[in-house]
Parts: C-alpha cells; sequence; structure tokens
C-alpha cells in the first residue's frame, strides 16, 4: 500500500519469513534507537555500535524463534540494555585487578561545540554526566535512565548495593555541583513545581 | 560528611522513600539556611534534568552500519570450512619437509567457496605442498600460518575492526593501530590486540586452545563462557575444552619452533624432542631402542634439515640411522 508504512508486527511476521527488506526496515527504524539508548546509559559509542550491531544480528540469526511480547521497541531495547551490561561485564573482568577502568570515549573536553551550549542546562546536565568515572555513570544511568532498583543494578554489574548506595551519591554530588551555579537563590521555583517540600 | 548524609536524604525523598522521620530532619536543615535550601533545589534540579537527558546524536551511516551487519551475516551463514588434519603419508610431503620450503605468498588469494567476498581467505595446505606460508595482510601486519592452517580476513580492514578468522596455527606480528583493534577469532576463543606480536594454535579439537605472547600485550577471551585474561610477554593461555575453563600458563620453550625452525632441548627427555620435531617436520622417526627414549638430550638445533637434525641425533646416542625422507628409524645406541 503506497503512503502506509508497514507496522513492526508486520515486518516481523516477514522477518520470520526470512524477508531482507523487512529486516533493512527494522533496522532503519531502531538500530539509532539502540545506539543512543547504550550512549545514554554508557557513554561509550563504540560499544553503542558493537551491542547495536549484535542485537540485529541475532534478530536476525534467531528470525524464525523470535517472540516478542509487548512493543519490539521495549524488546529491542532490553535486549541491548542487557548486551551491554554482558560485554561490560566481561570488560570488568579484564579490570578486575587494577582498579584501571578505562577512561570514556567521550569527555566534555573532547567537543568545542558542546562547551559552547553550555548556557543550556540539559546540556550542562549531559556533560556532567559524560565526565562521571565509568562505573559511577552506570549505576546512575541504570537507575535514572533504566529504572532499576538499587537491588537489581547491584546484581547487573555483580557489585554489592552498598556499593550503589554510594556511587549514586557520588553522582548526585557531582550532577549537583554542575548544576548549582545555574540554580538562583532564594527562587525556589523548581521546588514549588514539583511540591518539593510539602 | 553531614552535606552528603542530606544530599541522601533528598535522593530518597525523590525516589519517593523518605520515611517521617527523616522528613523532619530533612526540614530542619533546609530551615536552618538558604544554602542548604539551594543545595537541595540543585540536587532536585539535577536529578530531573538527568532523567530527560539524551547525549548528542550520533553520527551514524545506515547504510555503511547495515553493509557491515550484512557481512557478518555472510560470514555466518557460510559453510563451515572443511576440518583438515595432519594426516598425508605421501612422498612429495617428506620432500618438502626435508627441505623446509618456506612459500611466500604476498598475493591475495581469493576463496571462490566463500560466500561473501568481503572475507578473503587463504591456507596453508598440505595439498597445495604448504608447509609454512607468510600473509601480508592489508595494514601491514603480518601472519605466518602452519601447514594445516587456514584464515580469513575482512574486506581490506577498512571496517572498524581489523578481524581474523582463524583454523590451526599461526603466529602473527601485528601493526599498531589504536583505532583498530585486531582480532583474532577461533573455535574457542577470541584474541584483541592493538598491536604486538603473538601466536594462536586452535584446530578445534580437544587439543584446545594456545595463546602464546612474545610482545606486547593481549587479550583473550574464552568463546564457551567469556572467561577472560590479559597476557604479557612469554605469557601463555590455555583453554582446556574438557573443562572448559580458560588459564594462564607461560610460553614452553620451542612453542614457536614450527614458525622458526630454531629448537632448543635442555635435558628433555629424547621422546619428547623427537614428538615435537615429529610434528613440526611432519615426519615419523622411529627409536627402536625403547630405554633410550628417557635419555635426556640437550641441544640446540637452527634451521637445520630433517635429515641434518636426526643424524646428529644418532651420532650422539651412538645410533644407526634406516630411512630417510618422512620415516626414519634409528636403531641400537646408548645414553651415554
Amino acid at each position: 500500500m503506497p503512503g502506509t508504512n508497514p507496522t513492526d508486527e508486520q515486518l516481523l511476521a516477514l522477518l520470520k519469513a526470512g524477508d531482507r527488506g523487512a529486516f533493512r526496515q527494522l533496522f532503519d527504524r531502531y538500530y539509532k534507537y539502540l545506539l543512543v539508548t547504550v550512549i545514554n546509559i554508557s557513554g561509550d559509542r563504540e560499544l553503542a555500535r558493537e551491542v547495536g550491531q549484535e542485537v540485529f544480528f541475532e534478530v536476525w540469526k534467531k528470525r524464525e524463534q523470535i517472540a516478542v511480547k509487548g512493543p519490539l521497541k521495549s524488546y529491542l531495547r532490553r535486549a541491548a540494555v542487557n548486551r551491554m551490561l554482558n560485554q561490560l561485564k566481561a570488560r570488568r573482568l579484564q579490570y578486575l585487578d587494577d582498579e584501571q577502568m578505562p577512561e570514556l570515549s567521550t569527555r566534555p573536553a573532547d567537543d568545542p561545540q558542546q562547551q559552547l551550549q553550555a548556557d543550556d542546562l540539559q546540556s550542562i546536565i549531559q556533560q556532567a554526566i559524560d565526565a562521571l568515572p565509568e562505573r559511577c555513570r552506570l549505576v546512575f544511568t541504570l537507575c535514572r535512565l533504566e529504572g532499576l532498583s538499587h537491588k537489581e543494578v547491584a546484581a547487573q554489574l555483580g557489585i554489592s548495593t552498598k556499593t550503589v548506595e554510594n556511587q549514586m551519591l557520588k553522582a548526585l554530588k557531582q550532577l549537583r555541583k554542575a548544576v548549582q551555579p545555574y540554580v538562583s537563590k532564594g527562587l525556589c521555583w523548581l521546588a514549588l513545581l514539583l511540591g518539593w517540600w510539602q | 560528611m553531614s552535606e552528603d548524609l542530606y544530599i541522601q536524604l533528598i535522593y530518597k525523598k525523590l525516589r519517593g522513600q523518605l520515611e517521617a522521620a527523616e522528613q523532619v530532619q530533612l526540614d530542619e536543615w533546609l530551615q536552618a539556611s538558604p544554602d542548604n535550601q539551594l543545595i537541595a533545589e540543585s540536587v532536585a534540579q539535577a536529578w530531573e534534568l538527568s532523567g530527560a537527558t539524551t547525549a548528542p546524536e550520533p553520527d551514524i551511516d545506515l547504510d555503511a552500519d547495515f553493509a557491515l551487519l550484512e557481512e557478518r551475516i555472510a560470514a555466518d551463514e557460510a559453510p563451515p570450512p572443511p576440518v583438515r588434519r595432519l594426516s598425508s603419508r605421501s612422498r612429495w610431503l617428506s620432500i618438502a619437509a626435508a627441505l623446509v620450503v618456506l612459500v611466500t605468498l604476498g598475493l591475495l588469494l581469493r576463496n571462490i567457496a566463500t560466500a561473501d567476498p568481503s572475507w578473503t581467505r587463504i591456507a596453508c595446505s598440505s595439498s597445495t605442498d604448504c608447509q609454512h606460508l607468510k600473509v601480508e595482510l592489508p595494514d601491514g601486519s603480518i601472519a605466518w600460518l602452519d601447514r594445516n592452517s587456514h584464515l580469513e580476513y575482512i574486506g581490506n580492514f577498512a571496517s572498524a575492526d581489523r578481524q581474523i578468522k582463524l583454523y590451526g596455527n599461526a603466529f602473527f606480528d601485528v601493526r599498531r593501530d589504536e583505532a583498530h583493534p585486531f582480532t583474532v577469532s577461533t573455535s574457542y576463543g577470541k584474541v584483541t590486540v592493538l598491536g604486538t606480536s603473538f601466536g594462536v594454535s586452535d584446530w578445534g579439537d580437544d587439543q584446545g586452545w594456545r595463546v602464546n605472547v612474545t610482545s606486547g600485550k593481549v587479550a583473550v577471551q574464552a568463546q564457551a563462557n567469556t572467561q577472560q585474561l590479559t597476557l604479557t610477554p612469554d605469557e601463555a593461555s590455555y583453554f582446556d575444552p574438557n573443562q572448559q575453563q580458560l588459564k594462564k600458563t607461560s610460553t614452553s620453550t620451542n612453542t614457536f619452533s614450527w614458525h622458526t625452525r630454531r629448537f632448543n632441548f635442555n635435558d628433555d627427555p629424547l621422546s619428547a624432542a623427537i614428538q615435537t620435531l615429529e610434528k613440526v617436520y611432519a615426519v615419523e622417526i622411529i627409536i627402536e631402542e625403547q630405554a633410550l627414549l628417557n635419555c635426556p638430550i640437550s641441544v640446540d638445533f637452527d634451521n637445520q634439515t630433517i635429515e641434518a637434525i636426526v643424524s646428529t641425533i644418532a651420532e650422539v646416542y651412538g645410533m644407526e640411522l634406516e630411512g630417510g625422507e618422512r620415516r626414519f628409524r634409528l636403531r641400537g645406541g646408548s645414553c651415554g
């Protein structure tokens, strides 16, 4: 039908039958979304690409068995996050002895464009998140963006809940410092907005 | 520090987990000074903003990335490489072995059988008289293939990673390129390096998977359980397929003899030395006097023909040498 986009379900049905065109359409629809998801959580672009490739590779490979409950988008997102965590866990083994975690690939200083946009609070917070140490960032983003509980984050990363709490506090303190110069004293607009201390 | 405590309370509040007593505590602190209020507000705002955060859009070339994916799918769907064994008992092999033919092949041999043209396959097969094959990879790295081994590499390494698939035994001298990791995948695992030299041996059989490092740093990861190790020079790893375990070991003396044709035997039992030589030169050496098998042997050989080596051994132990080509028989003699 010209002018109408096939639904995810229709594409999935075609995919099951081995339709490459449908596969490509799903790729175009969600690949970037998965990459952004992984970059938001991990800050690692290379990893994001690796994960995106992996997820779609598996989708093709297991196209006949694939059983999607709920929206395909969330299914793919979960698959990407799980894969990302597995990759990170495998890497972590390598760095277990020495605390020298690999540095993040994206640092605010790397990108002068970002510095210029620093008047925008949203980009300030993004830079602050990018500047968090790897583990701290992961703990924070998994809690905040993926909505995982402390317990779940601890299990996923193979660390204690105490460590999760410490890392969350560390992240909040750092983000708070980044934001504070832009929060005007006494205005309390946000507090009022949120019904914060009622 | 007390400030930390209150940030913790604010965090609890944000997640709706603050208890009544804590709320009182927090309120008191907030009333105490406008600075505290500012801190609280900043935390709340940071929390709000971070929930909506999106990293700058990645710069993605959907076509290129899809092409990469297709390459991988095609490689996966290609028929598995045939399993070849060191078996041939034909005469020409023994002649070749005696001469230690080092075949150098700089040309890229495209394998017609491979379904995906982006993978280039190069084999050192006994059916082509190959003993030891030097392969120049597109990035300037060099691989040496042992006999009955083959490798495949993806495209012209233009894609992000320098990917190699290996069956058998090979030595790699990798040109340093931090931006493009060099990976060697075998049936039991994967080796990742940036620039270094190392040997990989994996025939996909019960001999398992061995990686030996001569320079630089190498990361190895077992396929079965994603177990990982980092190896530095003179270190080695061994994946035991029975125990499904990856272990760190050290490089033993004659690990690279197949490649260097240098042997260093130092008080080794004669039987072990014979075994090493048989394997490297693809010959059969029979010691008739069983008692001699435990004799210690200390000798170095450097790029000699197997005939020369066997006659040296015969001389040392006063043995009589018979046969030749690919089958040697040693009679009599004594340890003394």
